[in-house]
């Protein structure tokens, strides 16, 4: 669990904008799964907020920032185009929210495998995160996020 | 008090079962403090509806799947499609959890998961099957015709729209999980978001308190 924590805080960024990017993972989607999901926390410490343009990642015909919403209990993914990033948070992917919708160009990684992703922001800015993929239920809050325990 | 509340239920109850579904089912407060199995009852529908109208729809295996499927054992009905990332996965394994801490008290088959997809264009009855091994034994997915599928889920007040053009279209649905008693009726309502723990003690007091009022 560190190590693949610990994995996810490759910040190769250039001088703007200055994300960062930790504890990115994939959970290991079921046997025949076309699309996957990706999580990790984006945090801007920087001065200027930065805004997410831009997904790739090896694995995929294309990545799309997909924002899950509840509406009268009918759950509904929908595609953002943009991704902003005020400056000094933290905006989480995380399971039940927003998340990466990658569309899998071949079989889907096995898991333990590091996934690069490469994220493109507004001002040029590129940044590359290895995602690890993952048992969901080693993900926390994945099981339960209500945990009263 | 305009209406004694034993009214007041049963016209909740009939207005749900003719609405559709609504999240969070009120009880009555004198039935929440009668006993503790219905102060956890949250969710119940009471008094219940009728059992559910014939449907025919297809299992994984490619087998029949109808209302006498929904006979005899309690149900867990979720309502997706495999290309669904994070909600599906993640409500199919919280079921699949819950059903094995319910099975040791209640009986191997007293409980049973089922998968209904609401993307035939997509999930074929192979392709459900190969999703689902992944969830453990227990788990029974199901599809059918836009036809076949509406023939279930309008009667369940279940959502389900394809949105967006091209192959990669998403199907929004209904998130609920829906728990029907051994005579196909629809007898609780289970809200987003899903967790095993949750899952498995909403449905224990449900029972419970579906039991003691039958």
């Amino acid at each position: 669990m560190l190590g693949a924590c610990l994995s996810g805080l490759l910040a190769i960024g250039g001088a703007s904008a200055e994300i960062v990017a930790s504890g990115a993972w994939i959970p290991l989607p079921p046997p025949g799964a076309q699309v996957l999901a990706g999580f990790m926390d984006l945090a801007n410490p920087g001065p200027d907020a930065a805004r997410l343009t831009g997904v790739t990642s090896p694995i995929a015909r294309k990545v799309e920032l997909h924002a899950m919403e509840m509406a009268d209990g009918v759950a509904r993914m929908r595609r953002r185009e943009v991704l902003e990033i005020p400056a000094g948070t933290r905006v989480p992917l995380a399971p039940g929210g927003l998340h990466l919708m990658i569309y899998l160009a071949a079989e889907a990684p096995p898991a333990g495998t590091q996934v690069p992703v490469e994220l493109s922001f507004a001002d040029g800015t590129r940044l590359t995160v290895d995602a690890v993929v993952r048992a969901r239920d080693e993900a926390p809050a994945a099981d339960d996020p209500h945990s009263r325990h | 008090m305009p209406l004694p509340s034993h009214a007041i239920t049963r016209i909740a109850g009939v207005a749900l079962a003719v609405l559709g579904l609504v999240a969070g089912v009120v009880l009555q407060r004198h039935q929440a403090q009668s006993t503790p199995a219905a102060a956890a009852a949250v969710g119940a529908l009471w008094p219940a509806p009728d059992p559910l109208a014939p449907f025919e729809l297809t299992d994984q295996a490619g087998a029949r799947f109808g209302r006498d499927r929904l006979e005899g054992r309690w149900s867990l009905v979720f309502f997706g499609f495999t290309h669904c990332p994070d909600v599906c996965p993640t409500t199919l394994a919280a079921l699949g959890s819950a059903v094995d801490k319910l099975r040791p008290a209640a009986g191997g088959d007293a409980y049973q998961v089922v998968f209904v997809s609401v993307d035939p264009g997509r999930d074929t009855p192979e392709t459900i099957a190969q999703y689902l091994s992944h969830f453990g034994p227990g788990v029974v997915g199901i599809t059918g015709s836009d036809e076949a599928l509406n023939g279930l889920t309008r009667q369940l007040g279940v959502v389900h729209m394809r949105v967006g053009e091209g192959e990669d279209y998403q199907v929004d649905h209904s998130a609920q999980v829906l728990l029907l008693d051994p005579q196909a009726r629809l007898v609780g309502v289970l809200s987003p978001p899903h967790a095993a723990a949750a899952i498995a003690e909403r449905a224990r007091a449900i029972r419970e308190f579906i039991e003691d009022r039958s």
